[in-house]
């Protein structure tokens, strides 16, 4: 049914007419509606209770009986059509608006971020944190000493009387004739073993600091670190000494490392060894660093003396052991490359935050 | 110990590079550091036959000669009294280099080139002598070798006849050559010597050793000691003093000196060692003096045993005491210094006093010279410790010193001596006395030790066998006993270090090989034990790094001025500090009392290297005298700031050091760690600022203190206002935190109000917060949002904005319970403080 069927009433079709002009007309103008309040005019000038479509509505009456609900049917339609119309034209709207305001709000993101600030460790920390978590993967707990030491700690009771030639090999500071600042980690092994008061197995490292009357430069500093451990039972022998140092110096300095075992003296150990490693530096080829031999020495080590294993508390007939020593800068310094140990005492935050 | 390797082929042939060997002797101990090349630096130098020789037309005692170089003559001018037709000697042309003057001396380990070929040399140029045109020059032994003129009395080199012609010197004379620079631990005294050193190689790779005759007749190397080192055998002090140039040899003090023997060469000719010689001196790091001295040198770089060459005429009295010093005592050494003999010190005196300090250096008085004709040859076993407190009491370190000390076989004295005595004979002629002075106070001990073979194993944790520990022992110079189980070893003389069973272990271990042990891994596994106060420490360190500081590590060493520049008090534990006996400089004097001093000049070097500013902090022990025999040592935590930590940015405010941010970062830290109830109290002690510092507490226990630096200290570093410190007992921290526990999360939704109040400028902000804090009932927050002074707020008040929040566990609070609880809290800050609502 439309305006152009003759068998209606005219007063129908001049209404139909004017229903189809309104549609044509309300499209028209919805497209040009840019804004919410635009369209909430529109909607209430065609569609609210007063609107153009009701005004139709109220002529119904004036038309044939038979062909009111006809008409009707065709209001409600343009009514539905515009409803939907609006939601579709609300929706691009807010769409647009919303794309509007994103352009607006868009920042410089180029520009930095809020100045948060990240402390650091010190590589040492960080050096040594590593170095005890491989040495407790292989059961070796902490024991921690006093840093100042009787002479007798120091030396004597590892196997140094007065006199000794090897109290030589480092220079020491005394507080008085019987104390001394702690020349190794070494009285460590002492005052550990004792706490453990003869039980089995004695397995622990000693990290700390050490002190040697030897005036700072590239590779020395009166003040360093040094971790020793030491390991005690009914059946240690020197093959478990190589293991451990073989699988400490794979795991820190990597897989690829090479080293070498060779004789070395200690008073506090027989026999003694030291490890070195292939120079990580040159690769072994031959450096400044490694005194163009490829290797570099990085821990003395060896089987507790006997003497020593008495002074801890131990029967040396019943129990074997082997002890080592390595220096934590020179360690450091290797992997990561530093070329002089003052740097470790600097306090210069250049080198300090370059380490995490 | 340098060892020249051409010397050390003469005793053991090395089937092996010098490369080889040098790393096959460090993997058996024999530690080489250095493999050094001393290749001759003299060129074009050659062997010529002087053929003609006229005097000088000028000059009496020059004379001009044709030289022949074979093929070529040459015109040279020289004073040489050896300059004489038919001599054949060394020749250097025109445009022949002489080594520099003295690199020859230059033995310094590597400094990187292991060769030391690219030194300069002198250039030889014809030149004219007093009217006559030289070309080139005829060369002394000194020359040859340095570069330098003839010493005093030296001539010319002269080379057997039938020597040919123009043969390059450094190839006819061998002067090129390795050094092996070892780096010996104490415990290889045996090989301070060459032979020593041959031994091992001998050990290692099974080409026997061959001693010099003299040496071999005297059974230098057997375990048994020198047979012939008996009383019985020879000459003692009683029987031989009649003899002629024999001493009387009394010894005073046996427990220093229970040996010693001397041997007299008489009619000895003064001379120059032969360039063989000096060359061997030279790469072996000793410079030639004359032959008598080389030739006691050489037999102790030989043998291990130091000798000393005495000028017999110059001994008073015909006597020898080997004693302790007398009060007062003093002798110019060879040197030329004149030392104050400390008490303890042992020297050999004659009739009139202390000729020689034992074991260490001779006397100026009684050393050979030029006009030496009968020579005096010391050979005596001194104790390590006694000739070692001797040198560190006067700071005196020679060749020979450093073997006493470390000890020398007790027996070889008579032998060494012997060697040496041989080989003055050869150079200086004379005629050595049969016999020896000598006097024996002791013998030494034969050392036996029995070596359990299960336990051999059981240490080196592989089966080894009888055969092949007994091999190794042998090839080392020990004999061995098998007995059942057990082998009994001789240990020779010469091996002071070995003492006991273990030392055993470690010979045949290093002679199997280090590296020939497989290892294997530890049996039994056992959980570790990390201290809670180490865990403790790590938390800490974790959470300072969360907050923004670097860690850093000072020196635990400190001087005077750091103690002083804090400000203490006298009385002031942190003002007397444990003292060195025997610091390297006044700077490293101390014993740290407090981290602070450290980071204060950690904070000056970030300043110079121009840092806006800086934050460090450090864990670590410091240290108070006790009355117990050690000192107490603490663990300090302290933090430093200075200057801006975080500079203005677009979007954010500077950071600046100040009181309210340590403050802060304390205050965050100890949260992190759980602490409870803290609280700060005004006004720490040195070296803050009285006014801008508090100590920190908890549970009225100090755990430290914190503020900005006291402008008194301020005075004494390079640093500038924007300084904050903060210094904390770890042990207390640790006594007072809590391991987190569950507390329920609150279910109900808190509600805020905010509060402004005009309080008096003196009336602290905590005052007010600790009341509201004891009189709410749901309080659960508190927190100052704003703090202003000035207009609209009346002079001397200052406006205090603070937001509060309640809660309870069970219920939403109704806004009129909240509101009656500010109406009371109000209420009773009107009354008790003089605080009124905004």
């Amino acid at each position: 049914m439309d305006e152009n069927d003759v068998s209606l009433s005219t007063a129908t079709r001049s209404l139909l007419d004017e229903i189809g002009e309104m549609e044509k007309d309300a499209l028209t103008e919805l497209d040009g509606i840019s804004s919410g309040q635009e369209l909430e005019e529109f909607r209430t000038r065609y569609l609210g209770r007063k609107g153009l479509l009701t005004k139709v509505l109220r002529r119904l009456g004036e038309l044939p009986q038979e062909e009111r609900s006809a008409v009707g049917q065709r209001a409600n339609a343009l009514r539905r059509k515009l409803e939907e119309e609006i939601t579709r034209r609300n929706q691009t709207l807010r769409r647009e608006a919303l794309a509007r305001t994103l352009e607006r709000e868009q920042l410089d993101v180029t520009l930095p971020g809020l100045p948060f600030r990240r402390g650091t460790l010190h590589p040492l920390t960080l050096a040594l944190r590593e170095i005890v978590d491989i040495f407790a993967g292989m059961g070796f707990s902490v024991f921690e000493s006093r840093e100042v030491e009787t002479d007798e700690m120091n030396f004597v009771l590892l196997n140094i009387p007065p006199g000794h030639p090897a109290r030589d090999m480092q220079a020491t500071f005394y507080v008085n004739p019987e104390v001394v600042l702690r020349t190794q980690t070494s009285p460590g092994q002492i005052r550990g073993m004792r706490t453990y008061q003869g039980r089995l197995p004695v397995r622990f490292v000693v990290p700390g600091r050490v002190y040697r009357r030897d005036p700072a430069d590239v590779s020395h500093h009166p003040v360093f670190h040094q971790i020793e451990g030491i390991a005690v039972d009914r059946d240690i022998s020197f093959p478990n000494l190589v293991w451990v140092l073989e699988e400490f110096a794979r795991r820190f300095f990597g897989p690829d490392t090479r080293f070498r075992l060779c004789p070395s003296y200690f008073p506090f150990t027989e026999p003694s060894a030291q490890m070195d490693v292939s120079c990580i530096i040159c690769r072994g080829k031959g450096c400044s660093v490694c005194k163009y031999s490829g290797w570099l020495e990085v821990a003395g080590a060896g089987m507790v003396h006997p003497v020593v294993l008495r002074n801890g508390g131990y029967d040396p007939t019943e129990v074997t052991g082997f002890a080592f020593g390595m220096g934590l800068e020179r360690l450091a310094m290797l992997k990561l490359g530093i070329d002089d140990i003052r740097l470790f005492y600097s306090c210069d935050t250049r080198f300090l935050r370059q380490f995490a | 110990m340098k060892v020249p390797w051409k010397w050390l082929m003469e005793y053991c042939r090395s089937p092996w590079s010098v490369e080889e060997t040098a790393e096959r002797l460090t993997m058996v101990g024999v530690s080489v550091e250095n493999v050094v090349h001393d290749s001759f630096q003299g060129k074009g130098l050659v062997t010529a036959k002087v053929v003609s020789v006229s005097l000088h037309p000028k000059r009496p005692g020059l004379s001009v000669g044709l030289v022949d170089v074979g093929g070529r003559t040459y015109t040279v001018v020289s004073g040489a009294p050896g300059f004489k037709p038919g001599v054949i000697t060394a020749f250097a042309p025109p445009g022949s280099k002489l080594p520099r003057k003295g690199s020859q001396k230059k033995q310094g380990s590597g400094k990187g080139d292991s060769s030391r070929s690219d030194e300069e040399a002198l250039e030889v140029l014809a030149r004219d002598v007093h009217g006559v045109r030289s070309e080139g020059m005829v060369l002394s032994v000194n020359e040859i070798l340095t570069g330098e003129g003839p010493r005093p009395g030296e001539d010319i080199v002269i080379f057997p006849e039938g020597t040919a012609l123009g043969l390059p010197l450094g190839e006819f004379l061998g002067l090129d050559d390795y050094v092996l620079e070892l780096e010996l631990t104490p415990s290889f005294s045996h090989c301070l010597s060459i032979i020593g050193v041959a031994v091992e190689l001998s050990a290692i790779s099974g080409v026997p050793i061959r001693l010099p005759q003299v040496l071999d007749s005297w059974s230098f190397l057997d375990p048994a000691g020198s047979r012939h080192a008996g009383d019985d055998h020879c000459s003692g002090a009683q029987g031989g003093k009649s003899e002629r140039g024999m001493i009387e040899v009394v010894l005073e003090d046996p427990d220093l000196c229970p040996y010693y023997a001397g041997k007299t060469i008489l009619e000895v000719k003064w001379n120059y060692s032969p360039i063989e010689v000096e060359r061997k001196l030279y790469l072996a790091g000793m410079r030639p003096i004359n032959a008598l001295v080389d030739a006691t040198n050489y037999a102790m770089l030989e043998t291990g045993q130091p000798l000393h060459a005495f000028d017999l005429d110059k001994l008073a009295g015909g006597v020898v005491r080997v004693r302790r010093s007398r009060p007062g005592e003093s002798i110019i050494t060879l040197d030329g210094v004149l030392r104050e003999l400390p008490a303890e010190t042992l020297v050999i005196a004659d009739a009139a006093g202390p000729v020689a300090i034992a074991g260490i250096i001779g006397g100026k008085e009684t050393e050979v010279s030029e006009t030496t004709h009968n020579v005096f040859l010391e050979s005596a076993w001194f104790n390590p410790k006694s000739v070692r407190a001797t040198s560190v009491r006067l700071g005196l370190r020679t060749e020979a010193q450093v073997r006493f000390e470390k000890g020398i076989d007790p027996t070889a004295q008579v032998a060494c001596v012997e060697r040496a005595a041989e080989l003055i004979n050869q150079v200086s002629g004379g005629k050595p006395v049969p016999g020896w002075s000598q006097a024996r106070a002791a013998r030494p001990p034969q050392k036996k030790i029995v070596l359990d073979l299960g336990y051999l194993e059981k240490v080196l944790g592989q089966s080894i066998g009888k055969d092949r520990t007994q091999a190794t022992l042998r090839r080392l110079g020990f004999s061995v006993l098998d007995r059942d189980g057990s082998l009994e070893v001789s240990v020779p003389p010469r091996r002071v270090d070995v003492a006991e069973q273990v030392d055993l272990i470690e010979e045949v271990a290093r002679h199997l090989g280090y590296e020939n042990f497989k290892g294997q891994p530890l049996k039994v596994t056992v959980s570790p034990q990390i201290p809670r106060e180490v865990i403790y420490k790590e938390q800490v360190r974790d959470l300072l790094r969360s907050l923004g500081g670097s860690e850093a590590v000072t020196n635990s060493l400190c001087g005077p001025e750091d103690i002083a520049a804090m400000g203490w008090e006298a009385d002031d534990p942190r003002a007397n500090p444990v003292k060195l006996q025997n610091p390297l400089t006044s700077d490293e004097s101390l014993l740290r009392t407090s981290l602070l001093p450290g980071l204060l000049k950690g904070l000056e070097t970030n300043k110079r290297y121009r840092a806006p500013g800086t934050i460090i902090w450090e864990m670590g022990t410091v240290f108070f005298p006790s009355k117990e025999e050690l000192p107490l040592e603490k663990l300090q935590l302290a933090i430093a700031a200075w200057g801006t930590l975080a500079p203005k940015t677009w979007n954010a405010p500077p950071l600046e050091a100040d009181f309210y941010y340590i403050k802060g970062l304390v205050q965050s830290l100890l949260a992190g760690l759980g602490v409870e109830e803290v609280v700060v109290e005004k006004r720490a002690g040195m070296p803050f600022h009285p006014g801008r510092s508090c100590k920190v507490l908890s549970k009225g226990v100090t755990l430290g203190e914190m503020g900005e630096i006291h402008p008194v200290v301020l005075e004494k570093y390079d640093l500038d206002r924007q300084t904050a410190l903060a210094w904390l007992d770890v042990e207390a921290l640790r006594a007072m935190s809590r391991e987190p526990r569950y507390q329920p999360v609150p279910r109900f939704p808190r509600v805020e109000r905010d509060l402004a109040v005009i309080a008096p400028e003196e009336l602290e902000v905590g005052t007010i917060e600790r009341l509201v804090k004891g009189e709410a009932r749901h309080l659960v927050g508190f927190r100052v949002f704003d703090l202003w002074r000035g207009a609209p707020v009346p002079a001397g008040k200052k406006s205090i904005a603070f937001s509060m929040a309640f809660g309870a566990p069970d219920r939403t609070l109704t806004d009129e319970e909240v509101t009656l609880e500010i109406e009371m809290i109000v209420k009773k800050l009107e009354e008790k403080l003089d605080v009124t609502l905004r």
